[in-house]
Order: C-alpha cells, then sequence, then structure tokens
C-alpha cells in the first residue's frame, strides 16, 4: 500500500517540467546530430581504456559554446529555473547513473530506456523493486583529492531531506521521503529503500543522483549554515565528467576534461570554453564568424537563415517540447469548458507552425507528448476552425469575450505566436489582451494565481505521463498553471504509484487522455523541433531529451 | 582656497538631493509589481523557503529597518547583495562601469573638440552656407533617435561594407585581454596589448560614433554662440583691427571664450548621454552599467536598481559641481 | 557695421528658412497622421499569413515585419501615435509645469522652497532613467506614456515659469495693477502668464521632438506601447534582429520617419529661437 504522502500543497514533485525559458532571447535547444562524420558513440576507445578525450581526433582546441545569461548558482540543490545551470550541472557534477545512447533516424540520443551506471559501477534493484543498491567504484577522486564514496552519497542525500532540496520533491514520486530510507552499507555500498516499488525509479535517479565533496563541504559549514549553501552557492562542484577550471563571473566558464573519470567513455574534448552572449543576434554572428563552435540561444528568426549558410550545419531533430497555452480553469472565462474549447478551435496551430518554425514543428493530438509512452491520436480532438469556434461559443452563451494572453517579454517567439493567436481568436469574438511580462511580475502573478492565459514552452524530464501528471496536472503541482484538478485524474495518479506494468500503465494513461480531450485545461499548439546550429566541424551530438546537452560526446576537428 | 571652500558649501548643497534620491528610488522599487524573491527560487519552493530567502536578503525586515540597514550599509561602501547573483553588488558594479565610461568619455571628449573646432568655425563663417550646414547638419544628428542610428551604422559598417566588426563583445577574444578597469582600450594600453588595443578601438568606433552623433549638436550651439559673442565684442575687434596673427586671436580669444560655457553644457550633455548609453549598449552589447542597470530593473533586483541609480544621480550631480567649478575657474567674472 | 547688418538679416533669413522647412516637414507628417488608412493597402495589425519577412515589392511596398505585418502602413500609422501622444505630452507639461511655476514664483517662501527642492531631486535623475522607472511603474499604455513623459518633462517648464514670475513680479506695472485692485489671479492672467509664454513658445517645439524620441526609446526598450501596437521605436525594436542578417526594411524605414519627424520639429524650435535671439539684438 503507498505510503507515502499525496503530493499535496507546496512543496509536492519537484523541478520536473523544466520550461524552456528564455530569457536572453533564445531557446535554450536539444539537438540530435545531424550525423557528423566520424564521431559515433559507439566507436570504440582505442588503446587506453580509462584515458579519455583521446579517443578519435585529440581535439587541437577548445570547443567554444555560447550561452544566453551566466548561471545563477553552483548549488543544484536549490537552484532556481535557470536553464544554463541546469546543463552545466550534467556536466560537472558526478552523476552516478545516465542515460545510454542509441541511434534513431541517422542520429543519436538518449537512450531513456537504457540507463547505465557512469560514475557507479551498479544500481540495481532487488526482486521487489523496493530495495536498490547503489554500487560505487574505487579509487575515483573529487579534485580536492578525496575519494568518492558511500559518505558522500549519503551526506548529499541527507542535505537533499533536511533542506528541502529541489530533488526531494522528485524523490516523493518513488517513495523516499526520509533519510533514514538511505543508508550506508559500506564504503561503497549505499542502499536506497523505497516505501513503494516504482516505474520511474531509474529515470529519477538518473536526475538526482548527483554526488557532492562532502569533506570538502564539512570544511566550510557554519552554525548558521550547517549545509554549506553559501559555499556551495559560489563554488563549482568537482569530479564530473568535466572539472571547472575558471569561472568569471557573468562572462566565461572555462572546462577541461576529468582525466580521473573511471570508465571508458570519458569526455571527448579535453577543454570547452563557455562565454556569455546574451543576445541572439551576437551569437549568430560569432558563430558565422567562426568566434564560437555551438550556440546555444539563438532564435527562430535566425535558425532559419542559417541553415543555408556556409560552415554552419544546423542539427535538427524532433522533441517532446510542447508548445502550449495553459488556461486557467479557475479565473473566468475560461473555467467554463465550452469557452475553453472555442479558444482550441481559434488557435491557428498551421499558421504558427509555418511562421513561426518554418515548418519545423509537429502538429500533435493530444495533451500527452508525441514521443511518450501511452500517446493517443484521441487526446487533442481540436483544429482551427473559425466558424466552429464561434458556434461553440454561441453554445456557452456567449457572443464575445475579453481576456489576457500573458508571455514573457524577452521572448521574441512567444511575442509572435501571441500576436498570431490574438489575431486568429479576434475573429471568433475572442479579443485577448497581449500582456509581455519580466521575469519578476510573472513569477509574482503565477504565484497569484491570477493569469487567465500564458504562453508555456518547455518539456518533461521524465519520458512518463505519471510523471507528467504529479507535475502539471494535479492539484498542487508545480506547473499546474492551469489550477487544473480532476478527481478522477487524482485517482489515477495514486493507483500508477503501484503500477509497473507497461501494458497496464498504458491503458490509465489512455482513460487520461479521453478525460483531458473534454475538460481541454491546455491549447496544446505544436511540438516544435530542436534546432541548434553549429559550426561544420563539430561532431558528436546526442539528443538529450531532458533538454540538457551532454557535452563530453563533443568534439570538434580542425 | 576659495575654490575650496566654494567645492564644499556646493557639495554640502548635495546631500539633501542625494538624500532625496536615495528614498525615492528606495520607495519607488519596493512599489513596482513584481516579486524579485519569486525569481530566484524553483517551482517546488516552498513558502518556507521564499522566507528563507527573503530573510536572508533582509527582505522580511520593516520598510524602516531595511532603509536604515541600507543608508548604513552605503557609509561604509556597502551597496548590498544582488538577489540575483548572490555576488556583491558593488563587486559586480565595478565591472559594468568601466565600459560604460570609456564609451560616454570618448564620446564626450571627441564631441567636445568636435564641436570647439566646428562651433568656431561656425562662428567665423558666420551666416554663409557652411555655417549653415554645419549647424543643420547638428541639428539632424540630434533629432536622430540613436538606438536607430546605432542599428544603421552596424547595417552599413559592418553588414555592408564590411570595415567594423561585428557588434558582439568590446575585444576580439582571441587577444587574450586582461581586464583591470573593465575599460578595455585603457587596459590594453596598461597591459601593453597591440592587438588588443587595436581590436578595442575597432569595436568602439561605432558606439562612439554613434553617441558623438547624438550630443554633438547642443554643444555646437554653445560653442558657436559664446564665438559669436566674442566675435562681436570690442577687444575683439581691436585686436583683429591691430593686425594681430590668426592663431593668437584664436587662441588668446575665441577658445577660451567658447570654453567658457562649456562645462556647464557638457555636464548637460554628460547626463543626457548616460541615457543614451543605455540604448547604445544594449544596440552593441556593449555589456555596460546600463544594461546591468536595466536587467536589475526588468527582475526587481532591489539592491541593484537602488545602486545603478544611485551612482547615476551621483554622477550627474558631481559632473554638474566639477562643471562648475571649470566654469569659476574659467571665467573671471563668476565671484567664487 | 555692414557686416553686422547683414548679419542681422542673413540671420533672420536663416531664421526664416528653418522655421519653413519645419512646418513643411511637419505639414506633410500630419497628412500622414490624417490620411493613413487611405495611404495603404493593409491595416497596420493585418497579418499577411503567407508573407513574413517578405522583401519590399509587389503587395507589400516596404515589406512585413516577422508577424506579417505591412511596414508602410505601420510606418504610416505609428506617426499618429508617436505624435499624438509626444504633442499630449508636452502640453500637459507645460501646463502643469507653468502652473507649479507660477505658484511656486509667486508665492515665494517655504512652498517655493519645498517645490525646488522636490524639483531638484527630479533633475538629479538623467531623464531618461526617470521616466524608463515610471513608465515600468506604471506599465505600458497610451494614458500612462503621456503622464511619464509629461512628468519628465514638467520641471523645465516649472523652472522658466517660475523665473519669469519671479522677475516680473517686482516691477512697477505689477504693483501698480495690484494697488489699484486686479486680484492675484487677474494680475498673472493679464501680465506675468504672457510674458512668461515667450520662452516657453521657443522650447516646446523642440520639446516635442525631444518627447518622441523618449516615446521610441522607452518603447524600444520594450516599456512602451502594447504589443503589437505600431509605433516607431516598437518597430525599430522588432526590427532590430533583422539587420545582421542584411534586412533593412523592418527597422530602416520606421527610424527615418521618426527622424524626418524629430528633424520638423527641431528645425521648427530652432527657426523660432533663431528668429528671437536676432529679435533680441
Amino acid at each position: 500500500m503507498p505510503g507515502f504522502s499525496h503530493p499535496h500543497g507546496p512543496g509536492s514533485p519537484a523541478l520536473s517540467r523544466r520550461s524552456i525559458l528564455q530569457l536572453g532571447g533564445g531557446v535554450a535547444l536539444l539537438f540530435a546530430t545531424g550525423c557528423a562524420a566520424g564521431t559515433k558513440a559507439g566507436d570504440p576507445a582505442p588503446a587506453a581504456s580509462t584515458a579519455p578525450g583521446g579517443s578519435d581526433a585529440p581535439a587541437a582546441r577548445a570547443l567554444r559554446i555560447a550561452v544566453g545569461s551566466y548561471l545563477s548558482s553552483w548549488d543544484q540543490d536549490f537552484v532556481g529555473f535557470d536553464l544554463t545551470a541546469l546543463m552545466l550541472y550534467k556536466n560537472v557534477f558526478p552523476y552516478m547513473i545516465d542515460y545510454g545512447v542509441t541511434s534513431v533516424g541517422g542520429g543519436q540520443i538518449l537512450d531513456t530506456e537504457a540507463i547505465a551506471p557512469t560514475f557507479a559501477e551498479s544500481f540495481e534493484p532487488d526482486a521487489d523493486n523496493k530495495v536498490w543498491t547503489l554500487k560505487l567504484r574505487r579509487g575515483v577522486k573529487f579534485a580536492s583529492g578525496n575519494e568518492m564514496t558511500a559518505e558522500d552519497v549519503k551526506w548529499s542525500k541527507d542535505r537533499a531531506f533536511a533542506a528541502k532540496a529541489n530533488v526531494a520533491g522528485i524523490y516523493r514520486l518513488i517513495g523516499l521521503t526520509k533519510a533514514d530510507q538511505v543508508e550506508v552499507v559500506d564504503d561503497y555500498t549505499v542502499r536506497f529503500t523505497q516505501a513503494f516499488p516504482s516505474a520511474l525509479t531509474r529515470q529519477i535517479q538518473a536526475i538526482s543522483l548527483y554526488v557532492f565533496d562532502s569533506q570538502e563541504a564539512k570544511k566550510h559549514i557554519t552554525d548558521d549554515d550547517p549545509w554549506a549553501k553559501e559555499w556551495f552557492a559560489k563554488n563549482p562542484p568537482t569530479g564530473g565528467y568535466f572539472n571547472v577550471d575558471k569561472a568569471v563571473q557573468g562572462q566565461e566558464i572555462l572546462l577541461s576534461a576529468n582525466t580521473g573519470y573511471p570508465g571508458t567513455d570519458g569526455a571527448k574534448s579535453s577543454q570547452i570554453r563557455i562565454t556569455v552572449v546574451p543576445a541572439a543576434s551576437n551569437q549568430r554572428l560569432q558563430l558565422q564568424n567562426g568566434d564560437i563552435d555551438i550556440a546555444l540561444g539563438i532564435g527562430q528568426r535566425d535558425i532559419k537563415d542559417l541553415k543555408t549558410t556556409p560552415g554552419i550545419k544546423v542539427i535538427s531533430a524532433p522533441s517532446n517540447n510542447q508548445l502550449a497555452i495553459q488556461m486557467s480553469v479557475t479565473t473566468a472565462p475560461f473555467d467554463d469548458p465550452a469557452v475553453r474549447k472555442a479558444l482550441a478551435q481559434a488557435v491557428p496551430y498551421e499558421q504558427i507552425i509555418a511562421n513561426v518554425y518554418g515548418g519545423d514543428a509537429r502538429p500533435t493530438r493530444s495533451i500527452v507528448p508525441l514521443d511518450m509512452p501511452g500517446y493517443s491520436e484521441s487526446g487533442y480532438p481540436y483544429t482551427h476552425d473559425v466558424a466552429k469556434a464561434k458556434e461553440t461559443l454561441a453554445g456557452a452563451g456567449k457572443t464575445s469575450i475579453t481576456s489576457e494572453l500573458v508571455f514573457q517579454t524577452d521572448s521574441e517567439e512567444q511575442q509572435q505566436i501571441a500576436v498570431l493567436v490574438q489575431s486568429e481568436a479576434r475573429k471568433a469574438g475572442i479579443e485577448l489582451k497581449l500582456t509581455p511580462l519580466d521575469p519578476a511580475t510573472l513569477a509574482e502573478r503565477r504565484e497569484k494565481k491570477n493569469i487567465p492565459l500564458q504562453i508555456t514552452l518547455g518539456q518533461l524530464w521524465v519520458n512518463d505521463v505519471e510523471y507528467m501528471l504529479g507535475t502539471s496536472f494535479t492539484k498542487g503541482a508545480n506547473l499546474n498553471y492551469s489550477n487544473y484538478v480532476n478527481d478522477e485524474i487524482e485517482k489515477i495518479f495514486e493507483e500508477s504509484h503501484t503500477v509497473v506494468d507497461e501494458a497496464e500503465r498504458a491503458k490509465l494513461w489512455l482513460r487520461v487522455q479521453e478525460i483531458m480531450a473534454e475538460d481541454v485545461p491546455w491549447v496544446v499548439i505544436c511540438q516544435p523541433n530542436f534546432n541548434l546550429p553549429v559550426r561544420e566541424e563539430v561532431g558528436g551530438w546526442v539528443q538529450p531529451m531532458d533538454g540538457l546537452a551532454r557535452l563530453r560526446y563533443l568534439s570538434v576537428t580542425g | 582656497m576659495r575654490v575650496l571652500r566654494f567645492l564644499l558649501r556646493r557639495l554640502l548643497q548635495l546631500v539633501p538631493v542625494l538624500l532625496g534620491v536615495v528614498v525615492v528610488t528606495f520607495l519607488l522599487v519596493r512599489v513596482l509589481p513584481g516579486d524579485p524573491i519569486r525569481t530566484i527560487l524553483g517551482p517546488n519552493a516552498t513558502e518556507a523557503d521564499a522566507a528563507a530567502a527573503r530573510a536572508r536578503f533582509g527582505l522580511d525586515q520593516p520598510l524602516w529597518r531595511q532603509f536604515l540597514d541600507y543608508v548604513g550599509g552605503l557609509f561604509t561602501g556597502d551597496f548590498g547583495t544582488s538577489i540575483q547573483s548572490g555576488t556583491s553588488v558593488g563587486a559586480e558594479m565595478a565591472v559594468r562601469i568601466g565600459p560604460t565610461m570609456e564609451l560616454v568619455v570618448i564620446a564626450l571628449t571627441v564631441a567636445l573638440v568636435l564641436a570647439v573646432v566646428l562651433g568656431i568655425w561656425s562662428a567665423r563663417n558666420a551666416g554663409r552656407f557652411g555655417d549653415h550646414t554645419v549647424r543643420v547638419a547638428a541639428l539632424v544628428g540630434n533629432s536622430v533617435p540613436e538606438f536607430w542610428l546605432g542599428l544603421v551604422l552596424i547595417l552599413v559598417g559592418y553588414s555592408v561594407l564590411g570595415w567594423f566588426p561585428a557588434p558582439s563583445g568590446r575585444v576580439d577574444p582571441g587577444t587574450d585581454l586582461t581586464l583591470i578597469t573593465g575599460a578595455d582600450l585603457l587596459d590594453a594600453a596598461l597591459t601593453a596589448n597591440g592587438p588588443a588595443f587595436v581590436s578595442a578601438l575597432e569595436h568602439l568606433a561605432l558606439p562612439v560614433a554613434t553617441l558623438v552623433i547624438a550630443i554633438v549638436a547642443p554643444l555646437l550651439r554653445s560653442v558657436r554662440a559664446s564665438a559669436l559673442e566674442v566675435l562681436a565684442s570690442e577687444a575683439y575687434t581691436a585686436a583683429a583691427a591691430h593686425g594681430l596673427k590668426d592663431r593668437l586671436l584664436l587662441r588668446g580669444y575665441l577658445v577660451r571664450a567658447a570654453l567658457v560655457r562649456l562645462p556647464a553644457l557638457a555636464a548637460l550633455v554628460f547626463g543626457f548621454s548616460i541615457g543614451s548609453t543605455v540604448l547604445v549598449e544594449y544596440v552593441f552589447s556593449w555589456q555596460g552599467f546600463g544594461q546591468w542597470a536595466l536587467r536589475g530593473l526588468l527582475y526587481r533586483d532591489y539592491p541593484v536598481v537602488q545602486a545603478s541609480v544611485l551612482v547615476i544621480a551621483l554622477f550627474y550631480v558631481v559632473v554638474f559641481l566639477i562643471a562648475d567649478v571649470v566654469h569659476a575657474i574659467l571665467d573671471p567674472r563668476v565671484r567664487i | 557695421m555692414k557686416r553686422r547688418v547683414r548679419e542681422a538679416g542673413g540671420k533672420r533669413g536663416f531664421a526664416s528658412s528653418l522655421i519653413i522647412a519645419g512646418s513643411a516637414i511637419l505639414a506633410l507628417v500630419a497628412v500622414a497622421v490624417v490620411f493613413a488608412p487611405m495611404l495603404s493597402a493593409w491595416g497596420p495589425e493585418e497579418i499577411d499569413p503567407l508573407a513574413s519577412l517578405a522583401a519590399p515589392g509587389g503587395a507589400h511596398p516596404l515589406g512585413t515585419d516577422l508577424n506579417g505585418m505591412d511596414v508602410w502602413s505601420r510606418v504610416l500609422h505609428a506617426a499618429r501615435l508617436d505624435v499624438g501622444i509626444a504633442v499630449a505630452a508636452v502640453a500637459l507639461a507645460v501646463v502643469a509645469g507653468s502652473l507649479v511655476g507660477l505658484v511656486a514664483g509667486y508665492r515665494g517662501g517655504w512652498p517655493d522652497d519645498v517645490l525646488m527642492r522636490v524639483l531638484d531631486v527630479f533633475q538629479a535623475f538623467p531623464t531618461f532613467i526617470l521616466a524608463l522607472a515610471v513608465a515600468a511603474l506604471l506599465g505600458g499604455g497610451t494614458a500612462n506614456l503621456i503622464a511619464v513623459i509629461a512628468l519628465v518633462n514638467a520641471p523645465a517648464y516649472a523652472r522658466l515659469v517660475r523665473a519669469e514670475v519671479r522677475s516680473v513680479r517686482e516691477l512697477p506695472f505689477v504693483e501698480a495693477s495690484r494697488t489699484s485692485g486686479s486680484s492675484f489671479w487677474g494680475v498673472l492672467w493679464r501680465h506675468v502668464l504672457p510674458n512668461s509664454l515667450t520662452p516657453v513658445r521657443v522650447i516646446a517645439p523642440l520639446n516635442c521632438g525631444w518627447a518622441m524620441l523618449t516615446l521610441a526609446g522607452l518603447s524600444f526598450l520594450g516599456l512602451g506601447v502594447p504589443v503589437p501596437t505600431a509605433e516607431w521605436g516598437a518597430m525599430i525594436s522588432l526590427g532590430a534582429g533583422d539587420v545582421v542578417a542584411g534586412r533593412w526594411w523592418t527597422s530602416v524605414p520606421p527610424g527615418l520617419f521618426l527622424l524626418i519627424c524629430v528633424l520638423g520639429f527641431s528645425l521648427l524650435g530652432e527657426g523660432l529661437q533663431e528668429r528671437a535671439d536676432s529679435t533680441r539684438r
């Protein structure tokens, strides 16, 4: 029987839906390889099996990446909505397990089905799937010289529970709520005893099993700050695939490959230089001039041009990034499902795909992302039909309504979409005032829950509907901006915690989509493909399904 | 000595004004809609987390307490901690002021030189075609929206002609310039880094040109007016009649007289150019003070906004003060 | 002697040409303002779904912007907003500022001191920064923008009028009319105000130009008019990202129109000032 508390109220399921926020003008992008010649993840590492970076072409020069903003903190436990930071963490924190790589349609992606130990030696469950044992490798060291032991894992997770880190929220989903559920068995073994077996364990642990250097941390503990929050916020972690050689606040970060990596698939580039270039047009210029190799933060407008620019290739791949308008079901006039349906019928889906994304987006027929197991075409039966929209609105007893469409002030993409939606909705009698909001006001209004319509663009970290429900469609869920609550959905969510059989789960998800099709809390517009413009000499891209680039696969020739 | 007393007296008059600025900014920024704490917390933050964050930045204290803490901090040079980055506002500002000062000082200097040269030339050719052209050209320059001008210069100078570097960054990263003051030209000179110096100059060209074109008009008008006055004065006419050489006339009479009114005007223009700088920095991605302050405003980063407004106001009044003093020194008619 | 006469005459001639040139430009702008809908084939916010960032030519004389809206139409319609807001703001600034200046100048004493200190604090902020802060506070929207720009410009007029009032109030004829029974306001109206308005009249056109630049600047930074209203600064902001791609039509035309409009005001103002100067000699 589920012994964990239902995720009510604040502090419930965690940092899951990482909305891809545009702060400086670009979408943090996912990318799949466009098949750079020569570097495939399956290549056998030559000679020295423990020496990373030396595999194919030894990187003659540093790989240069531009990002839109500097990271806000080095402390993964307490960081806010910061995609640059989260991407960096994946590469500088030691994660015990991570996704494997598989080839799909000529490109490479991270394989959510094949999660394997990286820094750890193994991570296996017992027969019930409730007790998971993590075995560490021996002799793996942090940059300080301290060895990575079970004590570090325990300290890291104690911190998470005690100080209510982001990770504690996610752990709730797999039944880990107390520090004593994490036990040190011996110096290299840690045991996780979940309150119930869950199908999400591997995926959730892939996100959460990162480890701090606890011996180093203990030197910086004070009475006021027993978990060294101050120190960790300002100082980069060590021990991951890359070490941070230099970090200049607001400007650049230099990474070098961690030669102490115990596995065989270490970093392919020995040096990576990350510079902060807030303006998207400047990133484009630098890319064109060859001043940078990868631009993380270029907007749609420039991507169209860059596809035909010599020397540059745009790595493109389908993704689970969802573009939607979340409607607040507790705010008039969208508390009436008929009005929500009317808006869903007034939105110009094809126009948005064509004009904003240049055709580089997939239309979708469900609130469940296209590539998520359980996707069904019946989940969202609404198409662009202004006449029908007027009809539906009339059916609700209204001929015209006025409301407000909120979007992020720095996002050109969202502005374009908002303008298109406003123009078409007007034809159906829905008059929308466009309100771009700066991050502070947006956060405040989201907290007050007084935003009738807002454009959101983001994707889930765990490719599972249970996760989706837990983060976006249940009571108190953190990303539930539409304030949606449905009793049956709550029941299904509870049930899904303990249902492990795939077929059974699929049945549950079908029912979820049926309900969603009727309730329509979101206008699901499309799933934009990920496009990443890089120099042609860059190779090795592996598309990360969580949007966070694994820099260790990258290399640049010449 | 008298100058010092004059200075002191004026400085004392400054204090209430600056205090007013501090109070107004403090209140204004807290009245703005938007919660800065929410922008640094993750979406799964609890009320306890928010409260803890607020306490960390002293925002849970009553308003008067916050104000006193802030002013107290100012006396020790502590501008507070940025909510967004968690680092000292003073430290962040130090990095940002250099590039902006570099831009403004160079632009103002070039504009002043241009104004003096063209203004005097214009006065000496008063009423003729050259004079009219110069004046109208200056007027056109003053009517241009500087952010647009910057874009046009980029379009022509970079996209079309390719003479100037791309508007990204202040110096070519390949030159490995070590930053001391943040003003790249100065740092390149201080570290004797030739390529960096050249690169910094190239990158400065367009933004400086933009600012100069925008601010030269009022300066030119003032110089011209002063020069005209001198040219019409009896002393000058007498000197000219006595056959004094041109150069002597220029140096002895015109330049000094023209410069007399300039400090006050330069101060005015300096203030105006600070506003323009925000826009120009935006267009050229200069990563200077203006952009930093703007970002602080967008994120309601209270300490950053307070610090930037205070510094701007401080600069503004100090520059006016310096202008007054210089004017007093140059113009014998002014009693100190 | 001859040179001086020629200068004076030339000055007036130059002043006249400036005034004529400025007025001519403003007349053209007025035409655009009044006849905008008739001069363009598309609405200012009408989206042409097939053409986003289309080059000039064909159905769109100046091409389209990122949203697929016709640039020529937007540039014309923006004139209404920019000129309207600027003129309204300056008018408001003149009225409010003059009132404050009148009261301060005539009353004297501590109300005058307090008002002057307040104005000092205002003027310790570079005007654009002040406009930024207040715009962020009030949010966008036409009425708010007029208020912001008026607020930022009013102090100058207050000072001007106050100075005039102070210099005039001691004059014998003012004293005389007071002793002969005229009220305080009557004296202000008949004597003080007309004299004060001369410098105001000269400065106001230049101020309109500056107000338009401020409005455009605010909109450029996203703090001005609501999306997707046609306004020159907002158009330049949207088109800024096209410059590096070599697309000029989304940002150059609005800036050009803005420049011409401001120039019209500037020429007029400069001409008026030149004329005032030459008559004073």
